[in-house]
């Protein structure tokens, strides 16, 4: 465990950004974390990473209810971008939401590796962070 | 005057029928009875060659009996106008031997403005007359008139208009000029304006010229004339025309009628009644025989000077078989109230005075006169007499054979009325039944574009027997234009494609401009060699009421799902919104730095973190709530009770053994085909709360029991806790956040999402306890096959 995981977080909370922050910091011993209140500006800072071909977040928690761009919109976006270095990225969409519809919606994008209810829990982290062979 | 009937003709063989029909003929004017076709007695005689002999001396008589009557004087008819088909029937009576048979020698004579019949008939010029129903007010002023018979059961006179004028309705010719005759269905007109509120003074009145041309050039807006030829004049011509008739406005007289004076009719009924009866059998004959009768008509003098054609003779017949109705109603038919009727409306446009009374005015051919007792005793005389002399020459045969032959016809008279009565009989039936269901019923000749509505089907709509024209037009009309597409799709389709029936539920406007939902049910009865319907007949059923509470009922299912769809989004909203800040509270308090914090200021974060769970708890529940509500994705599959209780108790067996409780089962019923998910919350809840709601002092002993009982699977959870007071809560105990013991902490939502997500499957939770004994908790599903 050298290099850092790199973690995006976008959520327009910015109390529930802090809180998973801490929360990251607190499981996963090496991690740099980044944040974005909103698709739009999280597709930004991608892009912006595109062009300056830096590493990628190796892990985005995705919030689904966002003002300007929310998460369904973000994923579109980014699958229309279709980019072989984008797509290296784990996605995890992170809710409050335990609508059917929402998780039903969710199993639509190939690329969301699971729906999690806010807030996850020390075991769920590490499961991930494992999932995504680190 | 072709054809006039010679006198001397009566002693022929065939006045013998003749005579009796002339009896048998009397009519009341209302009903009767009629001998025709009974009267068969020349032909069979024949068979025997001595009744033939005897018959003989027998007509011979009644040649006689005719002689005294024929014997009276020559007829005059004045018909009320110039020779058209409109006279048809006197024609016939009179080429046909009709009049002749009656022993009468019949003078017809045409009318023009010259000759106008009841002032021709008064003064002695004619002996009997055809006129309109004004009859009546000639009858009012004093004129010594009696009516015989009405050959048009409705009146011809319309206003007729060129078709650019757009006078459509009586309203329309209010400041336009109408050419009109006072002795010309003026009265009826004026009804029908006055009727629908139209003062006669604002329309300008000329006097009818009778010339199409001051229609066509525009010197007068409308004119009064028949619906039966003006209008095909006109429409010959090539001027389209509109027409108004009064009959659509609820005033309805009838047209041509037979009439004579009062003297005539007091003095020589049985005169009247030949006339009139051969008459009668004249237009029957006529109006089978159109084509010939036009023919004939043709060769009278002045027709062809006219300009009239046979094509316009024929279809001025046709016109009139709606105005003589000859197949439903008895020609001479006269119905004394409708006289009253027609009488009542002069009264009521003060063309006649108020003490005027019906009475004199219609012949009555049953009344008894002393004149006539005369005659008929000096008849009776001779004929007697004359039975004598028979029965004195041949003995009692001829009486035998009288006799015979006169059983013979009684039996067949009896047969006929015994059939009628039966007919009779069936009719009322279906006429009840008809009425009991307020069925309206309509008969549509797809071909003359003719169609019988039922005054029931009339009523239904708010209008009267006489309103509303009898064309598909009139129905159109009342459509309402949402269903035109479909009923024009459907009618098109029956018509055309061989659907022999077809029903819809419509509206129809009424009277008085509201709609109301009508069921149509079609049958189509005779298609031509191509499959095209030719008749079509149905019924009309009002179904306003079912149809309009209908309307309600999905109205206010459509709120109830929209209500229902915002209650949704409501709770999402909620339980989203609410949920975030929870997760971020329960976050929040993990990470507090809990070491620095004063004892008091722990206890009080201690609750701050209980409370937090709490919500979080209650959150999460509400959101379960709403899913198995939503979610009808419930996957069924077979369960094994057994099984489902074990795993059950292993997810809280530490409980179960802290508690000391016991599960004793009884699975009658193994397993159920029903959702997983919803069987794991039903047991888990129902465990949970035996143990949570234990007696202090007594071990919990839970009884688990699956059964059959009629058409359910039971599923029984007893336990021997605390209990519920019943009559206190009642079923309070599934609502939402009640919990009824103050000592134990429940949340009180298990029983409320069970029961909802067991009744969102349509199956059943009951329960019954008593307090300190324990409670019952009763499941019952429905079969498995009746889960689909």
């Amino acid at each position: 465990m050298d290099e850092p995981i790199n973690i995006l977080l976008v959520d327009d909370d910015s109390i529930t950004n802090f809180v998973t922050s801490k929360a990251l910091q607190a499981y996963i011993p090496n991690v740099t974390i980044s944040v974005a209140s909103n698709g739009q500006e999280a597709l930004e800072k991608l892009r912006a990473l595109l062009s300056k071909a830096a590493a990628m977040p190796d892990i985005i928690f995705l919030d689904i209810n966002m003002p300007v761009m929310d998460g369904w919109e973000f994923l579109n976006e980014l699958q229309k971008m279709n980019d072989p270095v984008l797509s290296k990225i784990n996605i995890y969409l992170y809710t409050s939401s335990l609508y059917v519809e929402d998780k039903k919606r969710a199993a639509t994008y190939s690329w969301v590796k699971e729906i999690i209810s806010k807030p996850f829990s020390k075991k769920q982290v590490l499961g991930i962070v494992e999932d995504c062979g680190f | 005057m072709a054809g006039a009937t010679s006198i001397l003709g009566s002693r022929h063989n065939n006045n013998m029928p003749a005579t009796l029909f002339a009896i048998g003929k009397l009519n009341s004017g209302i009903k009767y009875f009629s001998l025709r076709g009974i009267i068969i007695l020349p032909n069979k005689a024949e068979k025997h060659p001595v009744m033939k002999k005897q018959l003989t001396l027998f007509f011979l008589c009644c040649s006689c009996f005719n002689y005294l009557h024929a014997q009276s004087k020559e007829v005059y008819l004045q018909l009320k106008w110039w020779h058209q088909f409109q006279f048809a029937g006197y024609y016939a009576a009179d080429i046909k031997g009709f009049y002749k048979e009656e022993g009468l020698n019949v003078r017809i004579i045409a009318g023009d403005k010259d000759h106008p019949p009841v002032k021709q008939v008064l003064e002695g010029k004619a002996n009997f007359g055809i006129t309109g129903s004004d009859l009546i007010v000639n009858y009012a002023n004093g004129d010594p008139v009696k009516v015989i018979g009405a050959i048009f059961q409705h009146s011809p006179y319309v206003f007729i208009s060129r078709k650019e004028k757009n006078i459509v309705s009586p309203t329309d010719l209010i400041g336009k000029t109408v050419m009109a005759s006072e002795d010309q269905g003026w009265v009826q007109l004026k009804a029908m304006l006055i009727k629908e509120g139209i003062n006669t003074a604002s329309i300008k009145i000329d006097p009818h010229t009778w010339n199409n041309e001051d229609l066509i050039n525009g010197k007068a807006d409308a004119m009064t004339g028949y619906v039966s030829v003006e209008t095909y004049q006109l429409e010959k011509k090539g001027i389209p025309v509109n027409y108004i008739q009064p009959i659509n406005y609820g005033i309805d007289f009838y047209g041509d009628v037979l009439f004579c004076t009062n003297d005539l009719a007091n003095k020589s009924p049985e005169l009247v009644n030949r006339f009139s009866y051969a008459s009668y059998k004249g237009w029957e004959y006529a109006m089978g025989h159109i084509n010939e009768m036009a023919d004939y008509i043709l060769t009278l003098p002045g027709v062809k000077e006219r300009g009239i054609t046979k094509e316009a003779l024929l279809y001025e017949a046709e016109a009139m078989k709606k105005l003589i109705l000859p197949e439903l109603v008895e020609i001479g038919h006269m119905n004394e109230g409708r006289w009253q009727h027609i009488l009542d409306i002069h009264k009521s446009l003060k063309i006649v005075p108020e003490n005027i009374s019906l009475k004199g005015f219609v012949f009555d051919p049953m009344e008894k006169r002393n004149a006539d007792l005369y005659n008929w005793i000096i008849i009776a005389l001779i004929i007697v007499s004359l039975f004598m002399l028979f029965a004195f020459l041949y003995g009692y045969n001829l009486k035998n054979a009288v006799k015979k032959r006169t059983l013979e016809l009684t039996n067949e008279i009896n047969i006929r009325r015994d059939t009628e009565d039966k007919l009779k009989i069936s009719e009322e039936r279906l006429e009840l039944a008809i009425a009991a269901a307020g069925l309206g019923i309509w008969d549509w000749d797809v071909q003359r574009n003719e169609i019988y509505f039922s005054s029931e089907l009339k009523a239904m709509l708010g209008y009267g027997p006489a309103e509303l024209a009898d064309t598909i037009e009139s129905f159109m009309y009342l459509l309402h234009p949402d269903h035109n597409h479909e009923i024009n799709q459907k009618l098109n389709d029956h018509i055309y494609n061989k659907r022999d029936n077809y029903d819809a539920i419509v509206r129809l406007k009424m009277k008085d401009g509201n709609w109301k939902w009508v069921l149509i049910m079609s049958k189509a009865l005779i298609r031509d060699e191509q499959g095209r319907a030719l008749r079509l007949t149905g019924i009309h059923l009002d179904v306003d009421k079912i149809k309009k509470k209908e309307i309600e009922l999905s109205h206010l299912t459509d709120e109830l799902m929209h209500t229902n769809r915002d209650l949704q989004q409501f709770a999402y909203i909620t339980s989203h919104n609410l949920r975030a800040p929870v997760a971020n509270l329960l976050s929040l308090i993990m990470f507090f730095d809990r070491a620095e914090f004063s004892e008091n200021n722990d206890s009080l974060f201690e609750k701050v973190d209980l409370c937090v769970q709490k919500l979080n708890q209650t959150l999460n529940d509400v959101n379960e709530v709403l899913t198995s509500r939503v979610s009808k994705a419930n996957q069924f599959e077979e369960l094994v009770f057994e099984k489902e209780v074990n795993s059950i108790l292993a997810s809280i067996s530490e409980e179960v053994a802290s508690t000391r409780t016991s599960v004793i089962a009884n699975y009658e019923v193994p397993t159920i085909q029903y959702s997983r998910k919803v069987m794991d919350s039903i047991l888990i809840n129902l465990v949970t709360n035996a143990i949570k709601y234990r007696k202090k002092d007594v071990d919990p002993i839970i009884h688990i029991h699956t059964y059959l009982e009629a058409e359910n699977i039971v599923l029984s959870v007893k336990d021997n806790g605390i209990g519920i007071n019943l009559e206190r809560h009642g079923n309070k105990i599934f609502g939402l956040y009640q919990r009824f013991n103050a000592d134990v902490d429940g949340k009180g939502m298990g029983l409320f999402l069970i029961k909802n997500q067991i009744e969102a499957l349509h199956d059943s939770i009951s329960v019954s306890s008593i307090p300190n004994e324990g409670s019952n908790f009763t499941i019952r599903f429905k079969k498995q096959d009746l889960h689909g």
